[in-house]
């Protein structure tokens, strides 16, 4: 189960990860698409805010342009009929016709009059007569400058006195003409300077006409009457209506009272006339208010909401007559192709998404599947070899190869196993090893005390004397050794050793020592003799600094001549027939091995019948007990005393065992030895 | 079985306390084989030990060889048992006593 959780675990994870940056970088790709057409569309409106602003701006320049033409020219006329007044000597008197009811193709000057004057004429007053021949001066200047008045319809003054010459192609219907009492000829009057009416339906056109009037004044700067022309504003309408910005809006133009003075809304009625229409709107306040910004002169540009449709507007005045035109053009149309685009974008990047989405998210199922199996399976085979491993299968061979640390964890794992082994081999041999040093020490401990006397009685021919010896070996193999044996006839040899130090080192010491001595007390040596010789010879090879001590005495049996020599050892205990145990007197040299070139000296005593000689190593009285006390010469002394009539056997055993008592289990670190000698 | 050592000029005192056997003797030999070559002269204090088996002789005579070749070794407050002792293996007439 747990191979299967590191798989699932990555494949989970990686998945995760990618389905996050997928969702992550859809979002980016989403929210940057959606900034993008917000960017476009708001690039679209500023674009198109200026492209409105410029054409409606330069439109009204242009009518302006116009416009103030006539208004020039009306103003030439005003001062060139000042210029009469002021002259009027020097000029000459000009008749113009008066007016009549025929039709006429062309433009032709003509005199109107007023119903008064036209009742009383041709006798009309000095004063009037005079000015009406001085006035007939105009006609030059009326019947000049056609070219450039292509759109002015008519030209004409009034005067105050009740006549008119006009210079038109138009057909009268009456004769008299009340020229002082028309709305323009008022409005000039009163302003005082030139003044553009407010379009109305030409009576001669049928079309929007617009009369531009300026006062004139005599050489006494008085009043005297207003000179106008008839523009036909047809042709501006038609350019205005014409700004329709390629058909996604409409312009329009308003006079000073909201009337439109151009709009595609203007439009004869049936009879080929036109009535005036408010550019208002019933329940627009939004768009009302922007209709009073353009009466109030101001040039802008708006968003406006007219019947619940967004609208951008843009106006400007037409400064000469105070009219306004506006170009308006529905939002919905302006960002239609941002909002297109952005609709295309969306569209396909959304569906170029959630396929792509699909395509990746399956691709990344299996890609990390494999990925996720080809980093968990090495593990999972690590594991199934460890596991084989641990069960204790010891061949581990690495077989992963994936270069990466799991081949290094394989490797290591292959190293330890392969150690571990090795270990494993090397105890076992470490043991066998063990086992067969173990062995051959038993066996050296049995060559060993092999090697000392041990079958008594000893000499079962000679019933001079007894002897009886023991060693207890302590657990290691020891140096303690004791040798006893005819040299001839007629001489006993008994020694007491202890090599220092344990185990093989001192056994083989031993051995050493003991066949030098045994050697050199065959050779009738005498007993200084055999120990200085014995020590020259082990001090030669001794790079241990090993050192053995040693008692040896020499019986001659015929004497019962006890010879003895001491080296460092012991001394031997001694009871004479009938007394005590006491320690033997002796001069104990230094130890055997010890330096070379040591003299020993020898000291002889006589022993008789019932003698007896007890010899032992240290292993005696330095045996310890559970209380680390040791058992001392005192207690052996005081022991001995006690088993003083018992056979060398008994004694030597009985010595054992109380021994054995006060060590009280305690185990013993040296051997046990011991040697009793009794002259019979 | 402690051992301390002091030092007094080209003199190591080394003062043994406890018991001088198999067990112990190692340690002592481990500082007898540490001893500069250019000592001079060396004490065994023996003030504080009450036992000196074979082993610790072995040791003691390693010792006192060694400083026979380069200088001179004592021993010290040899207490009444391992006095015995020396006396026994003959150690006395080799060791110098002071």
């Amino acid at each position: 189960m747990k191979q299967k959780s590191i798989n699932r675990k990555i494949l989970v994870n990686i998945i995760l990860v990618s389905v996050a940056s997928l969702v992550l970088l859809g979002s980016i790709s989403v929210v940057s698409v959606f900034q993008q057409s917000k960017m476009s569309e708001d690039a679209l409106i500023s674009q198109t805010k200026a492209t409105m602003c410029m054409q409606v701006v330069d439109k009204v320049v242009n009518i302006d342009e116009r416009l103030s033409a006539s208004n020039k020219k009306v103003e030439y006329f005003s001062n060139f009929l000042n210029s009469l007044y002021k002259e009027a000597y020097t000029l000459p008197r000009i008749t113009i016709p008066l007016n009549n009811l025929e039709k006429s193709n062309k433009k032709r000057l003509r005199m109107l009059l007023n119903e008064d004057n036209y009742n009383r004429y041709p006798q009309l007053p000095k004063k009037v007569k005079s000015e009406m021949l001085l006035l007939g001066n105009i006609k030059s200047a009326f019947t000049s400058n056609r070219d450039d008045m292509e759109d002015v319809t008519s030209v004409y003054l009034a005067s105050e006195f009740g006549y008119a010459y006009m210079f038109d192609d138009y057909t009268d219907t009456v004769q008299n003409y009340e020229v002082t009492k028309h709305p323009w000829y008022i409005a000039a009057k009163r302003e005082q300077q030139t003044f553009w009416t407010d379009p109305y339906l030409d009576a001669f056109t049928g079309g929007i006409s617009l009369t531009c009037a300026s006062p004139f004044y005599d050489n006494e700067n008085k009043f005297r009457g207003v000179v106008a022309l008839d523009y036909n504003a047809s042709k501006i309408n038609t350019e205005i209506i014409g700004v329709d910005n390629n058909g996604i809006g409409y312009a329009f133009a308003i006079d000073r009272s909201g009337n439109y003075m151009a709009s595609k809304d203007l439009k004869p009625d049936k009879n080929g006339e036109f009535s005036l229409v408010s550019a208002y709107k019933d329940n627009q306040s939004e768009y009302n208010a922007e209709v009073d910004s353009m009466i109030a002169g101001n040039t802008d540009f708006a968003e406006v909401s007219i019947d619940g449709v967004v609208f951008y507007m843009a106006y400007a005045p037409i400064k000469s007559t105070g009219w306004s035109m506006a170009i308006v053009v529905p939002k919905v149309t302006v960002i239609a192709p941002a909002k297109k685009a952005s609709e295309h974008i969306t569209t396909l990047g959304l569906g170029l998404m959630a396929v792509s989405f699909i395509i990746i998210s399956i691709l990344i199922s299996v890609l990390s599947k494999r990925v996720s199996e080809k980093i968990s399976d090495p593990i999972i085979e690590l594991q199934e070899a460890v596991e084989n491993y641990v069960s204790g299968d010891l061949e581990f061979e690495n077989k992963i190869s994936t270069g990466d640390e799991i081949e290094s964890l394989g490797r290591a794992f292959e190293k330890a196993s392969l150690d571990v082994k090795r270990y494993i081999d090397d105890l076992a041999s470490v043991t066998a090893e063990k086992e067969r040093i173990g062995a051959e020490l038993d066996i050296a401990t049995k060559i060993q005390r092999s090697m000392l006397p041990s079958i008594f009685p000893a000499f079962p021919m000679r019933d001079e004397f007894d002897l009886y010896a023991t060693m207890v070996p302590a657990k290691e193999v020891g140096g303690d050794f004791y040798d006893l044996f005819l040299i001839d006839e007629d001489h006993l040899c008994v020694v007491m050793a202890d090599v220092s130090g344990k185990g093989v080192p001192a056994a083989l010491f031993m051995v050493i020592a003991k066949t030098l001595i045994k050697n050199q007390a065959q050779l009738h040596k005498t007993p200084k003799e055999i120990f200085e010789l014995t020590n020259e010879q082990l001090c030669e090879s001794n790079e241990t600094g090993m050192f053995v001590t040693a008692f040896l005495g020499v019986l001659e049996i015929s004497t019962s001549s006890f010879t003895y020599v001491n080296a460092g050892h012991n001394p031997p205990l001694i009871k004479k027939l009938g007394g005590d145990f006491e320690w033997l007197e002796t001069r104990p040299g230094f130890v055997l091995a010890g330096i070379e070139g040591m003299a020993y000296r020898q000291d002889e005593i006589r022993l008789g019948a019932g003698d007896l000689l007890y010899m032992y190593t240290d292993g005696v009285t330095e045996a310890v007990n559970c209380d680390e006390a040791l058992f001392t010469e005192a207690r052996l002394l005081a022991n001995v005393n006690q088993l003083r009539d018992y056979s060398l056997r008994d004694l030597l055993e009985s010595i054992k065992r109380d021994i054995d008592e006060f060590a009280g289990g305690a185990e013993q670190a040296d051997d046990i030895t011991m040697l009793a000698l009794k002259i019979n | 079985m402690k051992i301390v050592k002091k030092q007094e000029d080209g003199k190591l005192i080394l003062a043994l306390e406890g018991r001088l056997d198999t067990v112990t003797a190692p340690k002592l030999e481990e500082e007898i084989n540490a001893i500069s070559p250019h000592l001079n002269e060396l004490v065994l204090d023996l003030a504080d030990i009450d036992y000196v088996s074979s082993a610790g002789l072995r040791v003691i005579l390693a010792a006192q060889k060694k400083m026979t070749t380069q200088g001179s070794m004592a021993v010290a407050n040899v207490c009444e048992t391992v006095r015995e002792v020396f006396d026994m293996t003959g150690f006395s007439t080799i060791l110098t006593f002071c």
